[in-house]
């Protein structure tokens, strides 16, 4: 009766079937199509366009396969009668599954195989892909389905529950004083996410059960629905403990015993500055989500000069209401190259008699690995009224820090005119020359693997030496799984001519060179305390 | 007893649809539930249906609790509502193509006769049939599986008379062995298939019986006095409807016996001069009751 039932549906749904299951390859191809060098602005919103009239499509399948026999009300013919409800359930998931998922996971496929991607890489990209896609929007849409009778209703529905979460937003916002939740925009973020999911996923499960199992239960339904709206909002307010404590369960490493961190009080602010070194990557970078299509510039960029120098992020100017306070440190226990990155600081200033006069996050620190001792430094905005007052007291300084280190993983060689090689794991690499507002070597990967929390680039010369500064660029995941409703993942850098010397502007020297690429993945995830029992912080001032 | 109900009790936030509410319908009859709108009809057969449930009470459909109804008794139970809502994309012959295999004791042949004799359109969506076309369709996918027990819930409401007679006859050509619950305003119609009835108002039952003894039991009487009639200040409460005009007094008894009758008039009455009493049909008795009901005088039986 599965199969009669699934039947009937392909019957009446088939038009609607044909039509998603197209835009949703069309969507596919203005990803891949245009190879690996296709972020442009039209490819982009080409992609977006049809991502997003595929996912209206999937919405108005989800819900017109399931109100094919609305569960709510007592007017519907199937519900008089002879149609065993497991049956029915079962018939309404397999024809999902194979109407809506099976053709992702075909045009995904295609698709990866079309790039260049390995055959056993593209089938589990896919599968991934359209499994996470059915376990959580699917299933969260059908739920949605199941206590509505018609598509306005769901409609509706959901901009309510999108009000819904607007308000939980606010309110979990104004209770915790922080809008963006413990874990955003960090590697942690899948913590968060996956939470989310589970819980959506298990909220639309109940209701999907209620709905179809239970009978009058439709008030305990929309209670659930409502939950399941509002709890994963929470969510994104774990206490950090916890989703370190999740991070270290699912870790690779052990924890990193041997990295220590220690104040390097013996110099003074000036010192410190004029050791640092500056480095920024000019041009931008790109961490495309593939099949959306957008372009966003990376959150974070990590400038190095290689492992040989220090690496830093440069001294912030401060804001007019704040002062900056840069500390230096040592790192020891830290391997040449390897980078060690800090997912949070929480930094506390407290005066002599016990009182906390300042608390707040420390600014980003991302240190990379040197032959023995590293040096780096770190940034402490203070409000200028507070740095004022306690310029020249002693205040005792503790920063607690959450650390990932992040070593190298894998690495190619190509060409920086026309090169290209596929990395094992799906991860297809190419350069080209660009010259649009000035000359550059374009770098892109396309991938349907987790992208790389970090990667460097290096232009050197034919005898492996580095000619020019090594670029390093991070958005860290610390996701065990590929994160993403999307099978293709682009992310890049266009390396600057003009940064790397004039020489390269010319095509036939830069074909002498080759680009020197390397991946960094997190291997522990550790915490650390910063403690100097006495600082001055008028002698530390930054600029 | 095919269909027995005991106190069912449904109430809703602010009604009180059915208000313990009890009634057995034997096998093989033809039950009719009747009663003003909103007396609890449609509620009661929903259900038997297990389309509800109820608030208290319970009530058992083929000796099964109605809570319990699944799919093995929905395959030997019929059901057709006024506001039954079909697959309207499906067209007639899809959705009998559909429906066919759910049925164990799908009968083609009598599908086909069923179809042939409602004068069902094949080939047009259901969406695109009248409201009589519906119902009609509705009827006909409820018998070809010969069901135990027919439930029809308003089967012949907003239908023109043609269609009428086309559904009560497709109900008699079938009926058989078959048992039928059905409710109806359309008391004319349904008077020649029903054997049993119930009438219900305020969700309560006012009383239960069968069509040969309600109409026997149920008489217009009138009584011709010598001279003008007045109604007198205090008559059997199972007279209800008593009107006077001239020297006529006229009413419904709801306890008719023809041997004590007489002699009860009597006792109320001086100065008459004859009796005559006549057989009611079903809209008649079922006007009287409702505005005794609606009056505060009728008695349950």
């Amino acid at each position: 009766m599965i199969l009669h039932i699934l039947r009937k549906d392909w019957t009446l749904l088939w038009p609607v079937v044909v039509l998603v299951a197209a835009l949703r390859a069309l969507a596919e191809w203005a990803v891949y199509g245009p190879g690996l060098f296709g972020d442009e602005l039209p490819w982009a919103m080409g992609s977006d366009l049809l991502g997003n009239a595929a996912a209206v499509g999937w919405v108005v399948l989800v819900a017109a396969v399931v109100h094919q026999e609305p569960l709510s009300g007592t007017r519907e013919d199937w519900l008089i009668r002879p149609i065993a409800r497991w049956q029915l359930l079962c018939a309404k998931l397999l024809f999902l599954a194979l109407m809506v998922h099976a053709p992702i996971v075909l045009v995904g496929f295609v698709g990866a195989m079309a790039s260049g991607f390995p055959p056993g890489a593209s089938f589990m990209a896919s599968v991934a892909r359209a499994g996470s896609n059915f376990a959580v929007y699917t299933l969260a849409m059908f739920a949605l389905a199941s206590v509505t009778r018609n598509l306005t209703q769901l409609l509706v529905s959901g901009a309510g529950l999108v009000l819904l979460v607007s308000a939980a937003q606010l309110v979990w916002g104004g209770l915790s004083g922080d809008w963006d939740g413990t874990v955003s925009g960090s590697g942690y973020a899948w913590t968060g996410e996956f939470a989310r999911a589970l819980l959506v996923c298990l909220c639309a499960m109940i209701v999907i059960g209620l709905q179809y199992f239970r009978r009058g239960a439709i008030a305990w339904s929309y209670a659930v629905v409502i939950l399941g709206t509002v709890l994963p909002v929470g969510l994104a307010y774990l206490p950090w403990d916890v989703t370190l404590a999740a991070q270290q369960s699912v870790s690779r490493g052990a924890p990193a015993a041997r990295v220590t961190l220690e104040a390097d009080t013996s110099g003074r602010a000036a010192e410190s500055e004029g050791r640092a070194r500056l480095i920024s990557a000019t041009s931008p970078t790109v961490d495309e989500d593939a099949t959306a299509g957008a372009i966003r510039a990376a959150r974070r960029r990590l400038a190095g000069v290689g492992p040989d120098e220090l690496a830093l992020q440069g001294v912030p100017h401060a804001e007019d209401e704040d002062a900056s306070i840069a500390v230096p440190l040592v790192v020891s226990g830290l391997a040449p190259g390897a980078i060690l990155w800090a997912d949070r600081a929480d930094a506390r200033l407290i005066d002599a008699g016990g009182r906390e006069v300042f608390s707040g996050a420390a600014e980003e620190l991302q240190i990379r690995g040197a032959p023995g001792v590293t040096e780096a430094r770190q940034i402490l905005r203070v409000p200028l009224h507070v740095y004022a007052e306690h310029a020249h007291r002693d205040l005792r300084l503790e920063i607690d820090y959450t650390f990932t280190l992040l070593t190298r993983d894998l690495s190619a060689v190509l060409r920086p005119n026309g090169g290209e090689t596929m990395l094992p794991d799906g991860m297809n690499c190419g350069t080209r020359l660009v010259r649009e507002m000035r000359p550059a070597v374009r770098f892109r990967c396309l991938t349907v693997a987790k992208p790389p929390s970090c990667f460097s680039v290096a232009l050197l010369n034919n005898a492996g030496t580095r000619r020019a500064p090594e670029l390093a660029v991070c958005n860290p995941d610390y996701a065990p799984y590929r994160r993403g409703s999307h099978l293709f993942r682009r992310f890049g850098i266009d390396i600057p001519l003009s940064h790397v010397g004039p020489e390269y502007a010319r095509r036939s020297i830069l074909e002498d060179r080759v680009l020197s690429f390397v991946t960094y993945e997190a291997r522990a995830h550790f915490t650390r305390r910063l403690v100097i029992p006495a600082l001055r912080p008028g002698e530390w001032r930054g600029r | 007893m095919i269909v027995e109900a005991h106190d069912l009790v449904k109430r809703y936030v602010r009604v009180e649809a059915l208000n313990g509410l009890s009634f057995s319908v034997e096998a093989g009859s033809a039950f009719a539930l009747i009663g003003p709108s909103g007396a609890g009809k449609t509620t009661a057969l929903k259900l038997l249906m297990n389309l509800l449930q109820p608030t208290a009470g319970r009530a058992s459909v083929l000796g099964i609790d109605s809570r319990r109804i699944t799919h093995r008794e929905l395959a030997r139970i019929g059901y057709v509502s006024e506001n039954q809502v079909l697959p309207g994309r499906l067209t007639v012959s899809d959705y009998f193509d559909y429906l066919r295999p759910f049925y164990p004791r799908w009968d083609r042949a009598l599908e086909a006769s069923i179809r042939q004799h409602l004068q069902l359109p094949g080939e047009r969506r259901i969406r695109d049939l009248s409201h009589g076309m519906r119902m009609k369709m509705a009827l006909a996918c409820a018998l070809p599986f010969r069901p135990e027990l027919l439930i029809l819930d308003e089967p012949l409401s907003g239908l023109d008379p043609l269609a009428r007679d086309e559904i009560v006859e497709g109900m008699l050509s079938q009926a058989g062995e078959m048992t039928i619950v059905l409710s109806s305003q359309e008391l004319s119609e349904i008077e020649s298939v029903v054997t049993h009835v119930a009438f219900l108002d305020d969700g309560r039952l006012v009383f239960q019986d069968s069509m040969d003894d309600l109409r026997a039991r149920v008489r217009e009487v009138r009584v011709i006095l010598e001279s003008t009639a007045a109604p007198p200040e205090a008559l059997p409460g199972t007279w209800i409807n008593v009107r006077a005009s001239g020297n006529v007094l006229a009413f419904v008894d709801t306890q008719y016996s023809e041997q004590h009758l007489p002699n009860r008039v009597r006792s109320c009455l001086r100065g008459v001069r004859r009796i005559e009493t006549d057989a009611l049909p079903l809209r008649s008795i079922f006007t009287a009751l409702a505005r005794a009901a609606r009056d505060g005088s009728v008695r349950v039986a």
